[in-house]
């Protein structure tokens, strides 16, 4: 979408937009309210969100270096804020980058187990925080992390 | 206990890529310009105007156009070593020797990426030997070069050399030993000191294959 709208305004000294354009125009502006309430909750809970998942990641992995567990949480911080802001201007592209960020660290440090937990733990803090609708919306920009 | 108000505040800009190519890369189209996300402009080059610079190189210099495209290639290097170092040291406030190995390659590979020349990666065979092997894939100077009997990077392996002497401070000789344009699965790129490098040079001219430069030279 963000690419969509951004090569629309590009064509604004040509024509028109057409029917179709503006319907997706009007579709993407009506829904931005919505986005743009998720994206503060998720914003405002960042803190709070993370540091319940820290300290579960403490208490289930006892042994694991808090190094480990530290660079874990802050891919994980990095790629919901990513999401964030894929969800804001609608490009699930955005993630693309921090995908593959993210399987790159995780092979460098062989720590796809310690991340396997965190975006289960982030997942169960994301349901507690938003409305089940919320969820299910934000779910198609979250989903890829889950899959990693 | 991890405390992750301390830990973001203390590493505020340390997750994720700082090339990512979707915000490393910014455009205005009204103006034509293309800037990455500290301001500094970039340049896109058409590969008409590659597929130019290999063919009056050739033309205007003959054999020496090698020489050329890989002392333009150092030259580069040189600079694009200097802006990598200060963007990544400011990104992570940090110096480019104090950041842990992963993230530099890491970041280095994406900084491949969003600069258009294919992907990269670093191969610790060789490593033990004194040498260091670069792999490249998708390489846009591959892909333009005219047919020769030989591998064709020249640019990449002065960008290479020149990056990785300044990086290890000492003067490193770099040469590609495959070539996609040759039919390889990709390029490989050896680095070391000229002296250790020199036997290589005529094995590549007469195209023997990778394998057996690298059991050469590491023998």
């Amino acid at each position: 979408m963000y690419l969509a709208i951004e090569a629309l305004f590009s064509a604004t000294d040509k024509r028109y937009l057409t029917g179709d354009e503006l319907k997706m125009l009007g579709r993407y502006s009506l829904s931005l309210p919505h986005r743009l309430k998720i994206y503060r909750q998720l914003r405002s809970q960042e803190l709070s969100l993370f540091q319940a998942i820290a300290d579960e990641m403490e208490a289930k992995l006892p042994e694991e270096p808090q190094e480990n567990l530290e660079r874990s949480l802050k891919g994980g911080v990095s790629a919901l804020r990513q999401c964030a802001m894929a969800m804001l201007v609608n490009d699930v592209d955005l993630m693309a980058d921090q995908l593959r960020w993210l399987k790159s660290t995780q092979a460098n440090y062989d720590s796809q187990a310690i991340d396997t937990l965190l975006f289960s733990l982030l997942h169960r803090q994301l349901e507690q925080l938003l409305a089940p609708k919320q969820m299910k919306f934000f779910e198609t920009f979250y989903q890829p992390l889950q899959a990693l | 206990m991890i405390s992750v108000a301390d830990l973001l505040s203390a590493t505020p800009n340390a997750p994720g890529s700082f090339y990512a190519a979707s915000s490393y890369v910014r455009s205005d189209l009204e103006l034509g310009l293309l800037e990455n996300r500290s301001g500094s402009r970039l340049l896109a080059i058409p590969d008409t105007l590659i597929k130019a610079l290999y063919a009056g190189l050739e033309q205007e210099t003959g054999l020496a156009s090698r020489l050329v495209l890989a002392n333009c290639g150092r030259w580069w290097g040189k600079n694009f070593f200097q802006r990598f170092s200060e963007e990544l040291s400011q990104h992570y406030s940090q110096s480019l020797s104090e950041l842990p190995m992963a993230e530099f390659v890491q970041s280095l590979q994406e900084c491949w990426i969003s600069h258009g020349w294919g992907t990269m990666d670093l191969d610790p065979e060789v490593a033990e030997k004194g040498f260091l092997m670069v792999k490249t894939w998708n390489s846009p100077f591959a892909a333009q070069a005219p047919q020769m009997n030989r591998p064709v990077c020249f640019m990449d392996a002065g960008i290479l050399a020149s990056f990785f002497s300044a990086l290890t401070g000492q003067e490193l000789d770099c040469i590609q030993i495959s070539c996609e344009s040759l039919g390889s699965d990709c390029n490989r790129f050896v680095l070391g000191l000229a002296e250790r490098l020199a036997p290589a040079e005529d094995m590549v001219e007469s195209q023997t294959d990778w394998t057996t430069i690298v059991q050469t030279l590491t023998a």
